[in-house]
């Protein structure tokens, strides 16, 4: 056969699907990962019926279960042999085959949740300064995951695949803004420079996700190759 | 003789979270102002995995689990 190649039949692309649905539960769990740790640092969220280390038992558990879905996104997507993703593109945040800019940002969000979840694991040898500046890139991880999610997710474009990913911008704006406005009056700066950061973030990549992956011929422009838009697009 | 457990608490760290408390109310308690008073006899070592549970989910890491081995 030569050129473009047919899709496959729907049982041959269960790498594919498997893929797509571990990328999206995933963003979910860790979305609910970032929320439980945001508000576990809050005084204010304990209680009797719900004690704070269920709130942290939770933020740790939660993140190894996002992490293994991870683990299900990423090798299905390197098992499945219809777009090439391979090894390499796992870690490194550049150069890879299929829509590179956006299947980088979700290597680089990979590379950063592995920092952020050993020296978690090491948090003891670190001592507490050094984990908690590290911990936050988990911001930028997740921030990147999302991205990577508009970018390179074959079901972005779906109402209801929508309707789950601004849940999840939802759920971490509303954490942080509980955040920023729990002990008001201490840290008053952080705490507003941190509010305009979060807005200028999410209105940025708003505006790049109307212009680009909800706007039409998103899958060319990403660099998706020829013999798999057919697919992607479907 | 067989090292006996006891807790104490890095005061420099411990800023009062209480997760402590609420994970180990056999040995810590809360005075008013959300610090951990710590029981300062050796601990039970029926109590030991859950002291450990308590260290492991200090967030600032100011339980520290010690192992003495009495003197003579």
């Amino acid at each position: 056969m030569t050129g473009a190649k047919t899709p496959l039949p729907v049982d041959m692309q269960t790498l594919w699907f498997l893929t797509r649905a571990a990328g999206l539960v995933s963003l979910v769990l860790l979305t609910l990962t970032m929320a439980l740790g945001i508000c576990s640092t809050s005084r204010s969220v304990g209680s009797r019926r719900w004690p704070r280390f269920l709130n942290q038992g939770l933020h740790r558990n939660v993140s190894l279960i996002g992490l293994s879905l991870l683990v299900v996104h990423i090798g299905t997507a390197v098992a499945d042999d219809y777009v090439s993703v391979r090894l390499r593109d796992v870690v490194l945040p550049a150069g890879g085959l299929y829509r590179p800019v956006w299947l980088g940002a979700g290597a680089a969000a990979l590379d950063v949740m592995l920092l952020v979840t050993l020296t978690s694991l090491a948090r003891f040898r670190l001592g507490h300064r050094s984990w908690r500046m590290i911990h936050y890139a988990a911001y930028a991880a997740w921030t990147l995951a999302v991205v990577h999610g508009l970018g390179t997710g074959s079901d972005a474009k779906l109402s209801w695949a929508l309707a789950v990913q601004a849940g999840c911008v939802g759920v971490v704006v509303g954490a942080v803004g509980f955040r920023l406005t729990d002990g008001w009056r201490k840290h008053t700066g952080w705490r507003i420079a941190g509010a305009a950061g979060v807005l200028a973030l999410v209105t940025v990549v708003a505006m790049w996700a109307e212009q680009g992956p909800l706007a039409p011929g998103w899958s060319h422009r990403s660099g998706t190759p020829a013999h798999a838009s057919a697919k992607a697009s479907g | 003789m067989r090292a006996s457990l006891r807790l104490t608490v890095d005061w420099v760290s411990c800023d009062g979270q209480g997760l402590c408390a609420e994970l180990l109310p056999e040995a810590i308690t809360l005075d008013e102002w959300g610090y951990p008073v710590v029981d300062s006899r050796p601990l039970s070592r029926t109590l030991e995995p859950m002291a450990r549970r308590a260290v492991a989910a200090c967030p600032k890491l100011a339980l520290i689990l010690e192992q003495t081995r009495p003197v003579g």
